[in-house]
């Protein structure tokens, strides 16, 4: 500190330092430093995150896929969890076994049920006409889209054993 | 027809089935191409008797089953069709495959004289029997000596459909007696 000056010596990098002047406009300068140095701090802390996230491909939000490629809105994709609207739910049917045998899904959303077994099977409402595949042979398949939620039981017709149900919210 | 000519029906029946059993006893292990022909063969018997029991049975419940092991049987030859002409694979007979294809005539002949109630019964206590041999050489024969794979696949894919057909009969065995 120079003598005769009643100042604060604020440190700003390695290099110098900077005095302000005591008085009436102390507090004022104090304040006017304050905000410079708080915006300065948001700004480096941005910047420093953003390197961050582009390094380690943790952007919270975003998936992996994401992240790799350039930071612009066009290119996020949606998270792995996402089904796509193109492609429906799927009941697999094999050795005599819906597969999951019990679907939840949303209104307007299609299911399929995809024969992968030897014999052909149906996917048959018990108490409402909700489903009615008739005969979905092996290896074919037969979707349905659900209007109304509910609660709907389905057997298979030909071995009534196999039974499932789809949840539609 | 007599019981005793209807246990003497069901007896026959059991015997083309049965030999499937004893080749297992006899400790012959059939090869890929063999078990082709058996597991064809076994369908084609069971499609026979279906076929007839659709246009003979008197009873809904028996003619909506013998529909079922047409439908069934049918679709298991496709698939084994397919995987049979996929591998090039050459289907070939054996003891058991010739037995099995003689039981079923046998099988057909006694039951084309029958009707009604009589050969709703008849039919449906063979398809216990049938199933239950089958079943049987299945899980002690086939799978077990299947080489190929996919084969091997096929019949552990068959095996749920052979349980469902026998549950499903021993039910209706059991609602004629």
């Amino acid at each position: 500190m120079r003598p005769g000056q009643d100042s604060l010596p604020v440190s700003r990098g390695h290099t110098s330092e900077v005095w302000i002047v005591s008085g009436p406009l102390s507090l004022r300068a104090l304040v006017l430093w304050a905000v410079i140095i708080f915006i300065a701090g948001f700004i480096h802390g941005r910047q420093m995150r953003s390197l961050t996230e582009a390094g380690t491909g943790q952007a919270s939000g975003q998936s992996a896929a994401a992240v790799a490629s350039p930071p612009t809105n066009s290119n996020i994709v949606p998270a792995p969890s996402t089904v796509p609207a193109t492609s429906p739910a799927r009941v697999t049917i094999r050795m005599l076994k819906f597969s999951p045998d019990k679907l939840e899904v949303k209104i307007g959303e299609e299911v399929e049920w995809a024969n992968a077994d030897l014999t052909p099977h149906t996917a048959t409402s018990q108490e409402t006409s909700e489903l009615n595949s008739g005969a979905i042979n092996a290896g074919a398949a037969w979707r349905h889209t659900f209007s109304k939620a509910g609660t709907f039981l389905y057997f298979c017709t030909f071995h009534p054993e196999m039974k499932g149900v789809v949840v539609v919210r | 027809m007599t019981k005793y000519a209807v246990l003497s029906f069901t007896g026959a029946a059991m015997v083309a089935a049965s030999t499937l059993a004893a080749e297992e006893k006899s400790g012959a292990k059939p090869t890929d191409p063999q078990i082709a022909m058996i597991a064809v063969t076994a369908d084609n018997v069971d499609i026979n008797a279906g076929k007839l029991a659709s246009e003979k049975a008197t009873n809904p419940k028996v003619k909506e089953f013998a529909d079922l092991m047409v439908r069934d049987h049918t679709s298991v030859n496709e698939q084994a069709t397919s995987l049979v002409k996929k591998l090039g694979v050459t289907p070939e007979e054996s003891a058991t495959s010739r037995s099995l294809q003689s039981g079923g005539e046998k099988m057909m002949a006694k039951l084309k004289k029958m009707s009604g109630a009589e050969f709703d019964k008849a039919y449906v206590d063979n398809e216990v029997s049938y199933h239950e041999q089958v079943l049987a050489a299945v899980d002690k024969t086939l799978i077990p000596n299947a080489q190929n794979a996919e084969l091997k696949s096929l019949l552990e894919s068959a095996r749920p459909i052979f349980v469902s057909h026998l549950d499903h009969a021993k039910g209706l065995q059991s609602s004629l007696h």
